[in-house]
């Protein structure tokens, strides 16, 4: 702690600090007299900057008392303090050189590729592709997603590992397109919709055909078109935005009507060849606009044209967003 | 899309960025084992790296992040090691108060802050602070309780308050 005390910085001088620490210690003995008091009254008021290092003091010992403390108990603090156990010797040496060497396997960040190089198709950081299928459909991947292909004689379809993807299913085949992530499964007769992967939640849009939800208990759920719904491990829930709106990632264009800032930025992090980082007081901000996917640097300047934004930029790589 | 990004003309801070930064990362990861906290503590790290007043001119990139990081992660163990204590503390209390979510963000951010201020301390000056700030008990108690004398005690509760003072006035 190297503080720089004394009259530059309180005004009061580090002698009257002192004095005035003896006094507090001496009243919150319990061994204070009534004389005590009288003595500790008459030294504050025989000059000014006696009571203006107690009052100084008394401000820096209610700092640590939090602001809400009055209905909780002011005991169970000290009780922590006592009880949290000293971290010094086990961090000693924790990240040394010594440390074990790294596989690269064990890398998966978004500077790097993603890892999914098993999958039939993928593709990168700020990557979109459409891929034409063996029955005429195509699948445009969003980026940093990975699908496996699922034709059989009976079946056609697609496994969706990670990501986005926007499936249009030809009429001209009579089989159902089925799309399937862990245990949930969306199958279309034919027609346009898409996926998505956020988190524990599978997001689908039925863009223009109706869809079939199903998880792997459980009676299905039919998706009207222009509706969207999330599929979960335990139950599927309609959500409210529209199905073009959840689909536009597709066309390059993100368009959000009041979502939150937080979920937001989770969609344009695959476009993103670095890291964005949202304090917790901004990612709660409601958003509403069209965002262009392919510059996500710029999609944030345009978000901190309208909202009361922070955007900080380092090496062009480490991204901040705080409340301004 | 690597090519693209290794190819252009990098400044000194984007280049330990490129190299230094998944470095960084796995080696967080395999101490914290969760990939959340990891990519917060690196962004942290490197965002105090590019802070310092000559980032480009630093020679020894790793060592510095290291170093930085090391501190990150004894924070993050200390703020989870309090708020896992003070729940516990709560949990015990006979008035079984339930603080809401946000008065327990509060009240560990608090915590966190008395705990930096008590760290230049020897371990019996910190304790005796906190009888007598939050356990209310008098110098004869602490003194009892910590094997020492009153006046012992009275220096090490001068030498908690000194630090709270100097506390608020950096």
């Amino acid at each position: 702690m190297s503080g720089n005390t004394g009259p530059a910085s309180t005004g009061v001088s580090e002698e009257a600090i002192s004095a005035a620490i003896r006094w507090m210690v001496l009243l919150r003995s319990g061994d204070a007299t009534a004389r005590d008091r009288q003595r500790f009254e008459a030294w504050r008021e025989a000059d000014p900057s006696h009571a203006k290092a107690v009052a100084h003091l008394e401000a820096s010992l209610g700092a640590l008392l939090p602001p809400t403390a009055a209905g909780l108990p002011r005991r169970a603090l000290g009780d922590a303090l006592l009880a949290a156990p000293s971290r010094r010797k086990i961090m000693r040496g924790a990240l040394s050189f010594a440390a074990v060497a790294l596989g690269t396997g064990a890398i998966v960040d978004r500077l790097s590729p993603i890892g999914q190089w098993t999958a039939d198709l993928h593709t990168n950081t700020g990557e979109r592709k459409e891929t034409a299928l063996a029955d005429g459909s195509t699948v445009t991947l969003g980026a940093r997603s990975a699908v496996d292909l699922a034709y059989s004689n009976q079946a056609r379809g697609l496994v969706l590992r990670t990501g986005a993807a926007l499936i249009r299913a030809t009429a001209r085949d009579a089989r159902p397109f089925t799309v399937r992530h862990q245990d949930r499964r969306v199958q279309a007769r034919a027609g346009s919709f898409s996926v998505r992967t956020e988190g524990r939640w599978l997001h689908v849009a039925a863009l223009d055909a109706p869809l079939r939800i199903s998880l792997a208990h459980g009676e299905p759920v039919m998706l009207a078109p222009g509706r969207t719904a999330r599929a979960g491990v335990q139950r599927i829930e309609f959500t409210r935005e529209s199905a073009a709106f959840e689909a536009s990632w597709a066309s390059g264009q993100l368009q959000i009507d009041e979502e939150p800032l937080g979920s937001v930025i989770e969609r344009l992090r695959p476009y993103f060849p670095g890291v964005i980082r949202v304090a917790d007081d901004a990612a709660s901000i409601p958003v509403t606009g069209v965002l262009p996917l392919d510059n996500p640097l710029r999609a944030l300047d345009a978000l901190a044209g309208t909202l009361p934004l922070e955007v900080s930029r380092y090496a062009g790589y480490l991204v901040l967003v705080s409340r301004a | 899309m690597s090519d693209a990004i290794a190819s252009l003309n990098l400044t000194p801070v984007e280049s330990m960025f490129r190299n230094d930064y998944r470095w960084l990362l796995g080696r967080l990861r395999l101490k914290l084992g969760c990939a959340f906290t990891a990519e917060d503590i690196a962004s942290e790290t490197f965002v105090q790296l590019i802070a310092l007043p000559d980032p480009a001119g630093i020679r020894e990139p790793r060592a510095m992040l290291t170093t930085i990081a090391h501190r990150l992660v004894y924070d993050f163990w200390r703020r989870r090691d309090l708020e896992r204590a003070y729940l516990a503390a709560l949990a015990a209390a006979p008035e079984g108060a339930t603080p809401s979510e946000e008065e327990r963000a509060i009240v560990v951010e608090t915590l966190c802050a008395i705990d930096r201020v008590l760290a230049s301390l020897s371990a019996k000056a910190r304790n005796a602070f906190v009888y007598s700030q939050f356990h209310d008990m008098t110098h004869a108690d602490i003194a009892d309780r910590l094997g020492v004398s009153k006046r012992t005690v009275r220096d090490y509760l001068a030498q908690a308050m000194h630090a709270c003072y100097l506390a608020s006035v950096q």
